[in-house]
Parts: C-alpha cells; sequence; structure tokens
C-alpha cells in the first residue's frame, strides 16, 4: 500500500486547494446549519425503523406478479420497511418475503441508475455515461426515421413485466407498430386458453371463491410458492381449511410447498392432470353426481355427449397414466361433487404447461361445469380482471382510464397490404386462407404469429420463445429492439438464442433496454435506459379480487428515484416528444402525479385520500357470485329481440347488433361472454385452428370436447430416460430476485431434485454431481424430431422423497453471469458462453456473499434454461416447460 | 483536519463524475502532481483519453463488476448487518444538520455513496467549529470503516493511475492518517 503522511497530505491539499471542481455535489446547498443538533452514527444505530418518525405511504409491491397492496415506511429518506395494507381487500394485509426485496432492488449498490452508451462492441460490458438528452436525441432520432420512413412495424417493444395498464401499448399504437411483444407464451397462455375459450375473453383468469369453499382439487398449482395470486389465494384457503374444515386434495410431480400443506397429496406422473379430471368427470356422471340442471341451462354441449365423451376415461385407465390409485380417483371425485357447490378445481402452470396442456385445463374446468359449482360460493368464481370501463356484469363502477386522446390502433397486416408483402411465402398463404374474423386481427408472424392462432384469438398472448429464431429466420425485418424488464437473454428456453439475436447486429440494428438491473438482456444492448423501481414511480392497479369484490390502488413513489433513474413513462414520453409527428399529442403531462389524478378522477372520493389509503373499493357491492345471472340492464337492451332457438339476446349498440345476454327462465341475464352465451365446454376453435396450420385434426390439441392424450415423446419412456420438471421457489421471481440479498441467502441454487429410489436404480447418491442430457421433443413443435439434444445442464443431486420416480426436478432461476455479484455468486460459465460473461466477481463483495464456492459454498447455482428446447404448444404457443425429456449420467 | 477538505472535494468528485479537461490540469498542477505520482506511480506519463476515462468510469462505479463506490458493498464482514442503512439514516441527519438540500445531485445518489460522504465532509471541514465535529464524525464512523477496502480495489482493477490514485487516496486518507 501506498500512503502518504500527513505533511504529504496536506501539501497535496494545498495544491489542490486553488483548483475549483467545477460543481460540486452540494453546490447551491445552504451550509448554515447554526443551532440544529448533531446527528450521531449511535442515534443512527439506536433504532432501525422508528415509527413516530417514519413516514407510512401506501403502494402496491411489485417484487413478483401478484401485486399487493403495501404500506412502505419512508424514515430518513430511505424506505425502511415493507409491510402489508390491510385494506388491500385481495391480501387482507398480507405479504410474503418477496416485497422486501423490492427495497434492495431500489437500493442494490449494482443497480443501474443512470443511461448508458454502449462503447465496446456489443455484449463486450463497455459502457458510458450519457445525458438524458443525449439518449433522447439518439434514441428518438433512429426511431424517428424509422416512423418517418414508413416502417413503423419494424420497430419492436417486448417486455417481460409491464404493470404500467396500458400506458406502453399507447405508446406504440401511438408509434405505429403492432410488435409490443410479452412473455404469456412463457407463463400463462395456456391455462388462459382454456378458460377464454369456455368463459369469455373477460375471465382469463379465475377467483376461486376459497373463503367458503370446503373442498379444493388442485393439478399441480403451488400457491404457497408462485402463484400469480397465490397471497390472495393461500390466506383464505387456510382459513377456510382451519375454520371449516375445508378440505385441499393436490396432485403434483414432486412435494411442493402447495403439495406438501394438503390434506392429500398425490404423486402423479407428468402431464397426467388431464387423465385424472377426465377420470373424475367419468365417475362423476357414473354415480349421478352432476348437476344436470346447471348443465342444461349453461353448457353448449349436452350432458350425453359429455356421457359419451367420457366412457373410456375409467379410473383404472387413469391409474394406469397418472399412477394414483383408481379408488382414490373415485373417491375424491364423489366427496367434490358432494361438496358441490362449495368446491372448486385449481391448476395453473403444472397441469397446463405441457403438450397436453391446454386440453387437461379443459378437462379440469369441465368439473367445475359438471358439479355447478360455477360462480356459487364456495366455488369457481370468476371475477374481471380490473374494474375499467364497467366489466362484465359488474356495471356500476367508476370509469378509470388514461387521459388525452387515443392513437388509433395498427391496421391488420391483410393480403395486399405493404405489411402482408415481406411477410414469406408460406406464410402469405396461410393467412390469406385465414378466416375474416383472423385476417382481421393478424399484424405480421412476431405479434401474431399464424401457426398459433389461438395465441391471439381472445387476445394477443404472443408465442414469445418464438421471437428470437423468427428474427433469426427473416421472417421478420426488426429495425429497432427495445426490451423493457425482460429477461429472455437468461429466462427463455434455448436463452442462447436470444443472445445470438440480440448479439447480431444486422438482426438487430439497434437494443435499447429499459430496466432496473444489468441483467443479462441489458448487457446485450446498445443502450440502458435506467428505470424506476416500484417505490419510485406510480402506476395505477387493478387485478381479480379473490375476495370478489372490484378494487383498484394506486402505486405511488415514497421516494425519488435513485441517481437519475425515471419511471417508464416519463422515459416514453420524452421518446415520443422527440419522434413527434403528432406522437407527443398522446402523452400531453409534465407530472406523473396529475396524469395518474386524472385517471383516477371518477373513483369516489378524492385523490388525496386514496393516495392515504392506497386503495379503493365499495365495501357495500354485492360480491361477484353468479355474474351471468344479472340481469342486463334495460339501457343495453335498445331494440332487443330474443333468437327462439339459442336465446341469445341482441341489441343495438351504436351502429352494430351485438348479443347482451341470453334468456333464462323468462328473464334476460348476462350469460357469458362467449358466441353462445354458453360455457363453451365443445369449442369448434381448436379443429378451426388445427386445419389451418397443418395440425392432424386428430392431434389432441385439435380436438372439440375435452379429453386427454399423451405427450408425444412421454409414449414408451425407456428406462433410461426421465422427465425434467421445472419449479419456482418462494422467495424468487424468477431471475428478477437474483441480486436481491436477502432472497438469495435463503435459495441460490438449483440442485437435482431426484427420488431416493430413482438415484439407488442409477447408482447416485446425495450430492453426486450429474449431467442431464435434454432432447427435443417429439412432434408438432418447435424444431421437433431433431436428434440432436438441446444441451446439458450438470449440477449435484438432492434426493426427495416423493418426487415422481420419472422425474427430476430443477429451477429454473439460477446461475446467473449479469445482475451483479450477489446473482452472479460465483457462478460457472454458461453451457453456450458469450464473450462478456463470466467475469470474475470481485473478492470483497463475493466474500460476504457466504455461499460463493470461494467460501466453501454451493454457489449462485448453474444456469439450465440454454438446455431447455423452444417448445410451444400447438395452436395456443405456450411453452410446454414441463415435458422435457432427458437421459441422466453421474458427471 | 480542516486544511484535508480540498482533498475530500477532489474524492467526491473523482466518485461521481467523469474525468474532464479542467481536473486532469488540477491533477497535473505542479503543486499536486509529485505527490499523486507517489500515489500512483506512472500517473503523470499516462496518455489521459477522456472518453477511456469516461468507460473507466462507467465500469469502476456505475455497472456491476465494478467498485461499486456503496458501503453496502464493502462494509466489513465483522460490521453489522445493518452498517449500510445507519450510515444512510446518520448522514440523513448529517445533511440536514449541515442544511443540506436533499434534492439535486446529491438528494438522489444513495446515502451511502462514497462520494456524497466526502462532499458532506469537505463541506464541514469549510464550516465553523460544530460542522468540521461532524465532519470528523463522518469520516471516523461512516467512511472510514469500509473507504479502504474500496480503495484497495480501485488501485487492482483500475487500469488508469487516475482511479489508480483515487483508491490509494481513500485509502491513505483512511487508513494510513486515520484520526488526523
Amino acid at each position: 500500500m501506498v500512503s502518504l503522511d500527513r505533511r504529504e497530505l496536506l501539501t497535496l491539499a494545498g495544491g489542490l486547494g486553488a483548483a475549483a471542481f467545477s460543481g460540486g455535489l452540494l453546490s447551491g446547498c445552504s451550509s448554515s446549519g447554526d443551532g440544529k443538533a448533531l446527528p450521531s452514527m449511535d442515534d443512527a444505530m439506536a433504532t432501525r425503523i422508528d415509527y413516530g418518525r417514519a413516514r407510512p405511504v401506501p403502494t402496491i409491491c411489485f417484487g413478483c406478479t401478484t401485486h399487493c397492496g403495501v404500506i412502505g415506511w419512508v424514515q430518513d429518506g430511505r424506505v425502511r420497511q415493507i409491510e402489508g395494507n390491510p385494506k388491500d381487500p385481495n391480501t387482507q394485509g398480507a405479504i410474503c418475503g418477496k416485497a422486501q426485496g423490492v427495497i434492495q432492488a431500489t437500493y442494490d449498490p449494482q443497480r443501474i441508475v443512470y443511461p448508458l452508451k454502449r462503447v465496446g462492441k456489443r455484449g463486450e460490458g463497455k459502457w458510458r455515461r450519457a445525458t438524458w438528452e443525449e439518449a433522447m436525441t439518439e434514441i428518438g432520432g433512429k426511431l424517428k426515421a424509422l416512423r418517418d420512413e414508413g416502417r413503423p412495424e419494424e420497430l419492436v417493444f417486448h417486455y417481460g413485466r409491464d404493470k404500467t395498464k396500458g400506458f406502453t401499448s399507447r405508446w406504440t399504437d401511438a408509434f405505429g407498430t403492432p410488435n409490443r411483444l410479452n412473455r404469456r407464451s412463457i407463463c400463462s397462455s395456456n391455462r388462459r386458453v382454456p378458460l377464454m375459450s369456455m368463459y369469455g375473453r373477460e375471465f382469463e383468469w379465475e377467483s376461486q371463491d376459497l373463503e367458503r369453499t370446503n373442498y379444493v382439487i388442485n393439478f399441480g398449482g403451488n400457491p404457497m410458492e408462485a402463484y400469480q395470486g397465490g397471497l390472495f389465494m393461500i390466506r383464505r384457503l387456510m382459513d377456510a381449511r382451519v375454520d371449516r374444515g375445508a378440505k385441499l386434495v393436490t396432485f403434483e410431480v414432486r412435494p411442493s410447498a402447495t403439495a406438501s400443506i394438503s390434506d392429500e397429496f398425490h404423486t402423479v406422473h407428468p402431464a397426467s392432470d388431464g387423465a385424472i379430471a377426465m377420470a373424475m368427470a367419468h365417475v362423476i356422471l357414473r354415480e349421478g353426481l352432476q348437476d344436470t340442471a346447471f348443465w342444461n341451462t349453461w353448457a353448449n354441449v349436452d350432458l350425453d355427449t359429455i356421457r359419451e365423451q367420457v366412457k373410456d376415461y375409467t379410473p383404472e385407465w387413469a391409474e394406469g397414466i397418472s399412477g394414483v390409485p383408481a379408488d382414490d380417483i373415485a373417491r375424491i371425485a364423489v366427496e367434490f361433487a358432494k361438496a358441490a357447490p362449495a368446491c372448486t378445481t385449481m391448476s395453473n402452470r403444472g397441469s397446463a404447461k405441457h403438450y397436453n396442456g391446454v386440453q387437461a385445463d379443459r378437462a379440469i374446468r369441465m368439473l367445475d361445469v359438471l358439479v355447478g359449482n360455477v360462480g356459487k360460493p364456495g366455488g369457481f368464481c370468476l371475477s374481471t380482471l380490473r374494474m375499467w370501463k364497467n366489466r362484465y356484469g359488474q356495471w356500476g363502477l367508476p370509469v378509470i382510464d388514461q387521459p388525452g386522446p387515443k392513437p388509433s390502433k395498427p391496421k391488420a397486416w391483410r393480403p395486399g397490404t405493404r405489411e402482408f408483402e415481406t411477410l414469406p411465402a408460406d406464410v402469405q398463404e396461410r393467412v390469406a386462407a385465414f378466416p375474416e374474423m383472423w385476417q382481421k386481427k393478424y399484424f405480421g408472424e412476431l405479434a401474431t404469429p399464424s401457426e398459433y392462432p389461438l395465441s391471439w384469438h381472445w387476445y394477443n398472448m404472443r408465442v414469445g420463445q418464438l421471437v428470437y429464431p423468427y428474427i433469426r429466420e427473416g421472417r421478420q425485418k426488426v429495425g429497432a429492439y427495445i426490451s423493457y424488464t425482460l429477461g429472455a437473454a437468461f429466462g427463455y428456453p434455448e436463452a442462447d438464442v436470444a443472445r445470438e439475436v440480440l448479439m447480431d447486429e444486422e438482426l438487430v440494428p439497434l437494443h435499447v433496454a429499459i430496466d432496473i438491473s444489468y441483467s443479462e438482456q441489458a448487457a446485450l444492448a446498445d443502450w440502458i435506459l435506467p428505470d424506476a423501481t416500484a417505490l419510485e414511480r406510480w402506476d395505477a392497479h387493478s387485478t381479480n379480487n379473490y375476495g370478489l369484490r372490484p378494487y383498484t390502488g394506486i402505486r405511488q413513489p415514497l421516494v425519488e428515484p435513485m441517481g437519475e433513474a425515471r419511471p417508464v413513462q416519463i422515459i416514453l414520453r420524452d421518446l415520443a416528444r422527440t419522434i413527434g409527428g403528432g406522437m407527443e399529442a398522446h402523452f400531453d403531462f409534465e407530472d406523473l402525479e396529475d396524469y395518474y389524478r386524472e385517471w383516477y378522477a371518477q373513483v369516489p372520493g378524492d385523490w388525496e385520500t386514496l393516495k392515504r389509503e392506497g386503495i379503493w373499493t365499495d365495501p357495500e357491492r354485492p360480491l361477484d357470485h353468479e355474474l351471468y345471472l344479472r340481469e342486463v340492464p334495460a339501457e343495453e337492451l335498445v331494440n332487443h329481440s330474443v333468437d327462439p332457438e339459442t336465446k341469445i339476446v341482441t341489441a343495438d349498440k351504436g351502429a352494430k347488433r351485438v348479443a347482451v345476454g341470453i334468456e333464462v327462465d323468462g328473464k334476460i341475464v348476462r350469460g357469458f361472454d362467449t358466441p353462445t352465451r354458453r360455457i363453451t365446454v365443445q369449442e369448434p376453435l381448436y379443429p378451426l385452428a388445427a386445419s389451418h396450420v397443418g395440425l392432424p385434426l386428430d392431434d389432441i390439441n385439435a380436438l372439440e370436447l375435452p379429453t386427454w392424450g399423451p405427450v408425444p415423446e412421454h409414449v414408451d419412456l425407456p428406462e433410461d430416460r426421465f422427465v425434467l420438471t421445472t419449479f419456482k421457489w418462494n422467495v424468487h421471481t424468477q431471475g428478477r430476485s437474483a441480486g436481491w440479498k436477502y432472497s438469495s441467502e435463503i435459495v441460490h441454487t438449483n440442485p437435482v431434485f431426484m427420488n431416493p429410489k430413482t438415484a439407488q436404480t442409477l447408482g447416485l447418491s446425495e450430492g453426486d454431481e450429474v449431467t442431464l442430457t435434454v432432447f427435443r421433443p417429439a412432434q408438432h413443435t418447435y424444431r421437433a424430431g431433431e436428434d440432436e439434444p438441446v444441451g446439458t445442464f450438470t449440477q449435484k443431486v438432492r434426493l426427495l422423497e416423493r418426487v415422481h420416480p420419472k422425474v427430476v426436478a430443477v429451477s429454473h432461476h439460477m446461475g446467473h453471469w449479469e445482475q451483479g455479484n450477489v446473482a452472479r455468486a460465483d457462478m460457472d460459465t454458461p453451457s453456450k458462453g458469450q464473450p462478456g460473461f463470466g467475469a470474475e466477481c470481485d473478492a470483497d463483495v463475493t466474500d460476504r456473499v457466504w455461499w460463493s464456492k470461494k467460501r466453501g459454498g454451493s454457489g449462485g447455482g448453474r444456469h439450465l434454461n440454454d438446455a431447455l428446447p423452444i417448445n410451444p404448444t400447438p395452436l395456443v404457443g405456450g411453452q410446454s416447460w414441463f415435458d422435457n425429456v432427458v437421459a441422466i449420467a453421474k458427471a | 483536519m480542516r486544511e484535508l477538505a480540498p482533498l475530500y472535494e477532489l474524492l467526491a468528485r473523482l466518485l461521481t463524475s467523469e474525468v474532464d479537461e479542467d481536473l486532469i490540469r488540477a491533477l497535473r498542477a505542479p503543486s499536486a502532481a509529485p505527490l499523486l505520482e507517489r500515489l500512483a506511480p506512472g500517473v503523470g506519463q499516462e496518455q489521459l483519453d477522456l472518453d477511456e476515462l469516461a468507460e473507466e468510469f462507467a465500469e469502476l462505479f456505475l455497472i456491476p463488476g465494478g467498485t461499486p463506490p456503496f458501503a453496502s458493498a464493502w462494509a466489513p464482514e465483522d460490521a453489522p448487518d445493518e452498517l449500510a442503512e445507519r450510515i444512510a439514516a446518520f448522514v440523513h441527519g448529517a445533511m440536514e444538520a449541515l442544511s443540506v438540500e436533499q434534492s439535486g445531485v446529491a438528494g438522489r445518489l444513495s446515502l451511502d455513496h462514497a462520494g456524497l460522504l466526502c462532499s458532506l465532509i469537505a463541506r464541514g471541514l469549510d464550516g465553523d467549529a460544530r460542522q468540521q465535529e461532524l465532519a470528523r464524525h463522518i469520516r471516523d464512523e461512516a467512511l472510514a470503516p469500509w473507504a479502504p477496502a474500496l480503495g484497495a480495489a480501485l488501485q487492482t482493477r483500475a487500469r488508469s493511475g487516475v482511479y489508480r490514485a483515487t483508491g490509494a487516496l481513500l485509502e491513505t486518507l483512511h487508513l494510513g492518517t486515520q484520526g488526523t
């Protein structure tokens, strides 16, 4: 160490004394502090939070996608603590550990808080700080050129987490691009499609009445850990179990936290949920336990057809598929039906993210219709996702919508349009043959992939995992690409393809990442624009309420953004102003609080009350039970008529004639938001879509009625092949939470969970290192049937009872090579490394990460996602995360 | 200690902003250059490219993998977990005591940012006796526990003499002459 003595230091100080270091940090500040008591570290040490001094600010958590009402306590200019907001009718004041992670994200010393411009090669990790003015001028200039040259569709705005409630879609609409892409297919499209098909667009997410239920059959859902809305659900469910003895039965491939606390947990073979559900339907009908009146009134297919459909799906058959004893399947079906209507199914990704997952969820959802629990107290209820604009059957609610003029939507890419002509010939041919209802919704292969029409039939869920292969294949040209809080380069299947495309400056000439952290995605950008965290920004909030009463909340800033970070709304507003050409007119605001005050103008009570409470709801409003039975108000029945055969009621709405309800027992009620106003158990869209994309009509995904069929690559699975399933940890939010120190202290690695008997068969013991070789799927999906393995994954074995013997389970969160030192710990080089990745961790920081390998710990886990195949389910496009066939070998 | 104020002003400048021509001139002044050369041998002979220095500034202080200038990244292992938070609470109080407006550039820096702490120390040292006392507290209690670790890492990681000198100065001010 070089040191100067005191005399030398004074000399140096004297030498510098005359120099004016232009604009000190505190310039312009007064320094007269006379009379004020001096603070001390001892005082600061005395208490971490002083509730007498701290200021409570209600807001909405963004630790995961559940979005709980919380109260942040601000003291000495910093957010010190997050607690639940008891006024949130969804959470009832509960929070989970992830809420504290938002504080860590805000004060993460390695957070990105200044605009950064790339100065080396893309992905090389060389940057310089830029001013916002420079960023807006350069990025805005390039986007303006794209727009002015009449190629707005070449801008792709791809987000991972966007909770701005329409702000970003207004921006892309105003720009003129339809390519606002999301990650629905990565997450939930396979479970949303059956819901929207059966119940209508409004009901893409169910809201079981768990407060009043007596019986829940859970097909692979995991609300204790990772389910969107899990916190809302599990608290109610636990209360119901304790207060009234409600029963929870779980079918799972591994002992998840939810499975482990269930009254019954049956380990099942992967992708067999639908088989169990079909067998239960068989039992319910065999035993005459169905609610015939409900079915006859509300299902769009007669009961005899279903009886015929399920006749071969016996419990004994399902035992052979699932491994669950036939007697248990039959008993649970009977218990469930006898508990009706206060009983409900529950399912999420566990059942749906398979080749047969859409059909599985259709079969599961059919159980609710059979026992007539739909909308009933304690049953399978439906509550719209948000309360904007008086949603379905929920009139009387205030209108909450963005102020200002709305831009027009981009025009569809119909045959003959300029955009259509840019498409490959095979795509043109397919789209030209589409029925009108799809041609008018078609916007190119990135936004509306023509091979997956049911990914965008109800609304645009896209097929995110195909975006990068499609760009690489030249299916659509990209002029500029904006990643917004997107982690595709880490978290998508075959994430190396995403990285390869993002590294290619010919395929992606401009990549702008709007993000909080230096993610694997941001590391491959040309510009990083720092976003504000949930504690620093405004957002409108509303979601479905398991309390069955619509509500809204406001996310509001507790502190100013760190450094020069800016809320995404300000970033996009300023870009719109730079781009000009009328775009700026849609973002005519200066202050975000003013903007959101205008959004909420119709909410009863004043703005200050909303800010103080954080939540608005109407506690006197009837619960959302049986919305379908609510009578259609007279003002909607303009020139109405009733179809004598279908009983569908149509009326004038402006210049259009629209269905508004259905006549039941002489009353005009809302019914369901489907073409028949009934529940679509029999869905003709599946074979229709199949016929347009070349999917054989006998494929299970092409069938009108709920059914079950195997995952092709699981058929006759050899003894030495297994199914790799992935899962989420309770303290993590996919890739975003890896930098949260406390979350990573709890969970920071991803061993291969395996049944001890399986390990014994393979000659493996706890802690042995194994290599999983992952193969491509068998048919009807991306690169299906190729023999070459997708990749390999090497990690240590962890033995766990009750993992299915043919299953190995690995979390896909781990193994970061960016996101900062905590996330990286001592990570290994990714299996398909790229320039700029895998730098050594800083020793001093790493030494405080006790799980680092340098300290004898397990390290930060290993990256799995490069080895997982891109595997969209036919027609719908949801990633089949849990179908992966692997070989296991000792490493 | 009052005479050390320019050194803290210099550190604040180096830790929060990129190097510019004015700063280079100040560092190469005959009254400062020989001692900076002691801290980072060879610094005087370096060809300083402002673009390269800006890239290095980002690498060291703005993106992960560098040398984040925050207490939370360098608190010693035996320090209580909440050291960075306690520093932040203390600094918040110090800014109030010095009537420093918690807005503008300073207000949006993390309260455990080394540059902010140095700036406050400089401001305090330039003030009256009470403010000088506060400056000493900030230095000894909020900065000195971890600044040497940051300084040592900077000397190892930095490519340019300017940032190696920054590290050496941080280290020597808080180890070699601690308590002056």
